[in-house]
């Protein structure tokens, strides 16, 4: 797994790879939340994403709800085949903003 | 020094000699459950081998602190850990005295001092340090004693440490098995024979995040429900075993599983943390109709089963428990009319035979149809025997629950 964290826009941007499991809950974890501790937007990118577990998807809703208290928001795009299908499958496209790519997470 | 090489010394004289001073500690180690007494005894027989008035064995805390684990002599526990020598000792890993020069300093409490580290495996765990000698100054040969039982002294520390993390982790082991039982015990214990609804549970872990349940509410309507905790071990299963207690204490009060799913996401999302959430199915089953009702949150799609072999799925319409705290859900209702209902955990669709594809819906519908002629209990066993052949891996926790209509024509 090898994450990348950016700003674009004044909005903090990370790319979470690989497997987002439980083997490697602690690091997205960690990830997920410094990117929304900076009072700003965290954009999510799975397009790199090859599997995601029910621990993986915990750190985003943990992140989510964090940003939610903090006034800012957690967003995803680019979520990839096999992202979107867990997504779909546990309903959770109600519970994240889902965008196709990085110029419609920002511009949303 | 003389070296003896008889064992058989009188007590105050092994004790008084190098090589005796030694070999008490170890045969004090071997009998001792502790390592208060054998380490009084080391330093004991140390300031008599050496004729010194102290002896401290000083140990480095997590925080880099010297604490005095054990002295001997009046001021054994006040050596001075601030001496330059004794810092040295610390920190180069070296045996250090002052046996050139008896009167070191002008300090009228301390004339003399001699330190060995206690090292093990590079790893400086302390000091072992004796002070004043009363006559002359400390000679090379005791500081190879001093040196020697600092060695011994450090293998026993390590060890007492070791033993002390092993208890630990039986301690934790023991709560775990113990978690495990009560867990289990959460499961219904139903006669396979005697009832329509059958659920098998096979943790991942030795605890589980999955958990099913059914009961008879009367005697027509069983209650129903099979979920899945986000993550493994303790914190899932300490979620899980919540959501077993909430389900089982209001399935009694709503008949509405969506209203059910509403009253448990509620009750979850109050104390839900670190993101974690469950998937759920419940519902409920009239086995005098066949008429069944669920709801499903954020779960694997249940199955039908028609009596014809044709299957349908059911996905869901709502996101899982514990993260939103507003959520609606909606009810579904079926007839059975002599099929069965099949609810599984993602942890049997996962099951893969090492690299190759996971087992998925359709593999589990081949399974479910090659036991399809054997009674209910009896197919779920045999499905999830299949799964057991060598290179099998299971991901996840496993859980399945079924409820089989035509069991009621069966037994009628």
């Amino acid at each position: 797994m090898r994450d990348e964290v950016s700003e674009i826009d004044g909005k903090v941007v990370v790319k979470l790879s690989g497997d987002v499991d439980l083997e490697h809950c602690t690091t997205v974890r960690g990830l997920l939340l410094d990117g929304v501790s900076h009072g700003k937007d965290l954009l999510v990118d799975l397009s790199d994403v090859s599997y995601l577990d029910s621990s993986g998807i915990a750190s985003l809703v943990e992140a989510m709800q964090i940003a939610a208290r903090n006034g800012t928001a957690l967003k995803l795009f680019s979520a990839s085949v096999q992202a979107m299908r867990v997504f779909e499958l546990a309903r959770l496209d109600k519970v994240f903003a889902i965008h196709p790519d990085l110029d419609a997470a920002l511009a949303s | 020094m003389s070296v003896r090489r008889n064992t058989a010394l009188p007590l105050e004289e092994a004790v008084s000699d190098p090589l005796g001073v030694l070999a008490a500690f170890s045969r004090d180690l071997a009998v001792s459950l502790d390592l208060e007494g054998p380490l009084s005894s080391l330093l004991a027989g140390i300031l008599r081998a050496v004729d010194a008035e102290a002896a401290g064995l000083f140990l480095t805390a997590d925080d880099g602190a010297l604490f005095c684990r054990g002295s001997m002599g009046a001021i054994g526990g006040l050596v001075p850990q601030g001496d330059p020598l004794f810092a040295r000792c610390l920190e180069h890993g070296t045996v250090e005295c002052d046996y050139q020069d008896p009167l070191r300093c002008g300090d009228s409490a301390w004339h003399s001092l001699l330190c060995a580290p206690l090292t093990l495996n590079g790893n400086r765990l302390g000091v072992l340090a004796v002070a004043n000698k009363r006559n002359g100054a400390f000679t090379p040969d005791e500081s190879g004693l001093l040196a020697a039982a600092a060695g011994a002294a450090a293998l026993a520390i390590s060890n007492d440490r070791l033993t002390y993390a092993l208890d630990c982790q039986k301690g934790v082991g023991r709560d775990l098995e113990l978690a495990a039982e009560i867990q289990r015990n959460l499961l219904p214990h139903a006669d396979p024979a005697g009832f329509p609804v059958v659920g098998l549970n096979r943790p991942a872990r030795l605890v589980s995040g999955d958990f099913f349940d059914f009961f008879p509410l009367d005697e027509r309507r069983i209650p129903f429900a099979l979920a899945d905790v986000s993550g493994k071990g303790m914190n899932a299963a300490l979620l899980m075993a919540k959501a077993a207690g909430l389900f089982r204490c209001l399935a009694k009060t709503y008949d509405d599983p969506a209203d059910l799913l509403a009253a448990i996401n509620r009750e979850t999302c109050e104390t839900a943390s670190r993101g974690m959430f469950v998937t759920m199915v419940a519902g409920i089953y009239d086995h005098e109709t066949g008429a069944l009702w669920f709801a499903n949150a954020g779960h694997e799609p249940p199955l039908l089963r028609a009596p014809d072999r044709s299957y349908r799925s059911f996905p869901a319409e709502a996101p899982p428990l514990g993260i939103l705290p507003d959520l609606t859900f909606e009810t579904h209702g079926i007839e059975l009319a002599g099929g069965e209902f099949y609810i599984f955990t993602d942890g049997l669709t996962e099951y893969r035979y090492g690299e190759q594809e996971a087992l998925g819906v359709e593999g589990l519908i081949q399974l479910v149809e090659s036991h399809a002629d054997l009674p209910l209990a009896e197919r779920l066993n045999a499905l999830l025997a299949e799964l057991d052949h060598e290179g099998w891996e299971a991901r996840d926790d496993l859980t399945v629950l079924a409820i089989d209509d035509a069991w009621v024509s069966r037994h009628d």
